[in-house]
């Protein structure tokens, strides 16, 4: 009797569990999993957590914010709340972006709220970055732009033609985000040795080895939890905080889950990367953003029913599967960006040449180079080693853009000093542009294609219609 | 058979609408009323006929029985439903516009790269209009060149002859064309369409617009609508000795449907008639012409015969080259 008693309760506990599971299947949330930890005795019922991730974010954001507040002389001060952003550790950081408005309240206002003593130094990549001059690191790189951020005006270097709020802002995209999750938690962390699924991932923690590991992957992407159930748009219109919805509450509503009136960074708002892949993906040609965040949730579904046992080669087969789909999405998301601004540097330079340079043409050419290389940066902080198209794309878009006296910044001397030498103009450059999408088009398929300065001619195309007609005199 | 069905509803009996209402092509509808107009004001104004006079005449060479009835013209039109799921199934198989255009965009930045938006500060009309001229005259001598070819090049003109076996002309012998001709001419609209874009756009680094009415470059758009579709009929309209050596008029084009041996490979221009001046070709029109539309059966076939029309031109072009080696093998 005692036997049968167990039995029936065994089964209610495995019925209830695969209730848990189908909730989350159902809905598509990357909210709630179940603990799968042995004995794990604390008072956690969801052994999802990626809060470091979470504020990671809003450090990286409240660094580009703080990038563009120079005031054109070297400002130590300034350097040093951008250097506790990047890779202090201090208690009390405010969020200074995203901050929240009366459409659109976010919960948080600190860093603290979501997790404490948090850097993005320490996670930025540690590999020799080869699209810029001396053999810089990535922290080393970032570090470099910092000190110019802080005596630059507005975060610009007119004469050079750096906007450094851009460039810290995209590589870390990619030389933190992109670079933990496909060189990191979805590479070696799914090894069989690495972050084991049968312990927890540390003492006393509510989830395993490999759970946490995929779902701090999942907080770096940076999408809502419910990203599922939100269209491109709606995920994008989130990370816009409502200027781009109509009504602007809108936004508030699409990422407002749990209906508390405000938007917890945490789970509700959309970040960069994820913003990015989302932003692609609004123009219908492609679906990075969803790829990505059902191969997470396919992904998190099997470690759940994996019951916090050791992964089988088949299971962890599977994740890398999911891993694959991620990274490549990813990557492609990526090259999507370089291939943008790189045809808006080219209709830039376009206007730059048809009507001359002026403060305002000069100040969106520099801002878009900086999204360009900040992005072509990000694209090489990746698990494997671009070779051929990498080396294309860095004498392509060079180590700083070409100014209308065709100066250009071919190296940075010893005591941080750019050098500048004359380039062959900004004809030639336009056609580098060109090429940079030609060879993003060959070598990495990118498909949405924005701002394709070649797209235009499909157009024009079209407008002649097909000519296919045995219409003939 | 699902398949099928799609492609009749989405693919063929939209694009055999399209024909008609397009006005890209040459016989939509606007056209085809702006010639009956024409052909009106035509002999009122010009004929000096009363308004039934008037209107008996165009009845008679637009509308008339012998003409719709008559065995050419009902080749025509089933020509016209033949060639539509033709062209709609070999045209995809072609050169892909996009590819060939990008491709000679690309390799005019190689070799001229030093050139690329060079005329990028011109005034902002100018590209629009350059463009728009230069494809039209571009368009419209590779047309004369070809449709040249196709007259001169015996083993071209098996195909072309299936046009010419016409008896009587309506506008809708412009579809009375062996399908070989129809994707030679695609061809050409490719060509034609890639030079001039990828030409343009390495030259403004950007994207032009074409002038236009309705969607339709503006002159195109104004050869068409001033009675393009009387080029194909019964109904004589001259533009007089000094405006026919720069355009084509009906009564030209007529007569380059003579089967006449006087009028025999002259005026092969489709709008502009300077080609067909330059090229010594030209036969200005005479007032009150009387022309025999056709071409000598010498084998006597019946040129209104699907089977003959499509097939043929084959077993022609087989003779012909035989001929080639045969010769080639006697001078040996």
């Amino acid at each position: 009797m005692k036997q049968y008693k167990k039995l029936g309760l065994l089964s209610s506990a495995v019925a209830l569990l695969s209730v848990a599971a189908c909730t989350t299947m159902d809905t598509g949330m990357y909210g709630s999993f179940p603990i799968t930890v042995k004995n794990y005795s604390g008072k956690s019922t969801n052994s999802v957590s990626y809060t470091g991730q979470i504020a990671r974010h809003t450090l990286h954001e409240s660094l580009k914010k703080l990038a563009g507040k120079g005031n054109g002389k070297s400002n130590p001060v300034l350097k040093a709340k951008m250097m506790s952003y990047y890779a202090g550790k201090d208690a009390g950081r405010t969020i200074l972006s995203p901050t929240g408005s009366a459409s659109f309240p976010i919960m948080q206002s600190g860093v603290d709220q979501i997790s404490k003593k948090k850097n993005l130094a320490g996670k930025t990549y540690k590999g020799t970055i080869t699209g810029m001059p001396n053999q810089m690191t990535g922290p080393d790189l970032v570090k470099f732009w910092i000190g110019k951020a802080s005596s630059a005006k507005k975060g610009q270097d007119q004469a050079n033609g750096y906007d450094y709020p851009q460039l810290i802002s995209k590589f870390i995209m990619g030389a933190v985000f992109y670079n933990q999750v496909v060189d990191g938690y979805l590479d070696e962390n799914l090894s069989a040795k690495k972050k084991p699924n049968n312990k927890p991932y540390k003492k006393g923690a509510a989830y395993t080895g490999k759970e946490h590991s995929w779902d701090e992957a999942f907080g770096y992407f940076g999408a809502p939890a419910h990203v599922m159930s939100l269209s491109a748009k709606q995920v994008y219109e989130i990370a816009k905080k409502g200027s781009k919805s109509t009504p602007k509450s809108n936004a508030l509503a699409y990422a407002d889950i749990n209906k508390d009136g405000k938007v917890n960074l945490y789970g509700e708002m959309t970040h960069s990367p994820a913003y990015y892949a989302a932003s692609f993906d609004k123009g219908g040609k492609t679906s990075y953003l969803k790829n990505i965040s059902k191969a997470f949730l396919d992904g998190r579904l099997l470690l759940a029913s994996a019951g916090g046992k050791t992964l089988s080669d088949g299971q962890r087969e599977k994740l890398r599967a999911y891993a694959a789909v991620i990274e490549s999405n990813w990557e492609k998301s990526l090259a999507e960006a370089v291939f943008k601004y790189a045809g808006s540097v080219y209709k830039d330079l376009k206007s730059i040449k048809a009507k001359g340079s002026n403060a305002k043409s000069l100040k969106n050419y520099i801002k878009h180079w900086g999204e360009l290389k900040g992005f072509s940066l990000s694209l090489q902080a990746g698990r494997k080693n671009l070779g051929e198209t990498a080396v294309k794309l860095n004498r392509l878009i060079g180590a700083g853009p070409v100014m209308p006296n065709s100066s250009q910044v071919t190296d940075i001397d010893s005591k941080g000093n750019y050098v500048k030498s004359q380039s062959s103009g900004i004809d030639n450059y336009m056609l580098h542009m060109l090429k940079v999408q030609k060879l993003l088009i060959d070598k990495m398929g990118v498909t949405a294609q924005s701002n394709n300065s070649v797209a235009n001619m499909g157009a024009m195309l079209k407008s002649l219609g097909s000519g296919a007609a045995a219409e003939n005199d | 058979m699902e398949n099928l069905v799609s492609w009749l509803v989405t693919d063929y009996f939209s694009g055999l609408l399209d024909t008609f209402v397009d006005p890209k092509k040459r016989v939509s509808i606007v056209y085809l009323a702006s010639a009956i107009i024409l052909a009106l004001a035509w002999s009122f104004f010009v004929n000096k006929k009363n308004k039934n006079q008037a209107l008996r005449q165009v009845i008679k060479q637009l509308f008339s029985k012998k003409i719709w009835f008559s065995p050419s013209v009902r080749t025509d039109l089933l020509m016209v439903v033949i060639n539509r799921a033709i062209m709609l199934t070999f045209s995809p198989l072609l050169l892909s516009r996009i590819a060939l255009t990008t491709g000679l965009f690309y390799l005019l930045n190689d070799y001229f790269g030093s050139s690329h938006g060079i005329l990028i500060s011109l005034p902002y009309w100018a590209a629009p209009f350059g463009y728009t001229l230069f494809l039209f005259f571009f368009d419209d001598f590779t047309r004369f060149l070809v449709h040249k070819a196709f007259h001169q090049i015996p083993f071209l003109w098996t195909i072309h002859k299936v046009h010419h076996s016409a008896e009587y002309l309506t506008p809708f012998t412009v579809y009375r064309t062996h399908p070989l001709e129809g994707i030679i001419f695609t061809l050409r609209s490719i060509f034609v369409q890639a030079i001039t874009i990828s030409f343009f756009v390495f030259l403004f680094a950007g994207k032009i617009d074409l002038v236009s009415i309705y969607g339709v470059n503006f002159l195109l758009f104004l050869f068409n609508v001033t009675g393009a579709n009387l080029r194909h009929s019964h109904f004589n309209i001259s533009y007089g000795t000094f405006l026919e050596k720069f355009f084509i008029s009906p009564a030209q084009h007529q007569i380059h449907h003579s089967v006449s041996e006087k009028h025999r490979d002259k005026n092969f221009g489709a709008i502009l008639a300077i080609w067909d001046l330059f090229g010594k070709s030209l036969c200005l029109s005479r007032p009150n012409q009387k022309i025999k539309f056709g071409v000598k059966n010498i084998e006597n076939l019946d040129l209104n015969k699907i089977s003959i029309i499509y097939i043929y031109p084959f077993i022609e072009m087989g003779k012909s080259i035989l001929e080639i080696v045969t010769r080639t093998k006697k001078v040996q």
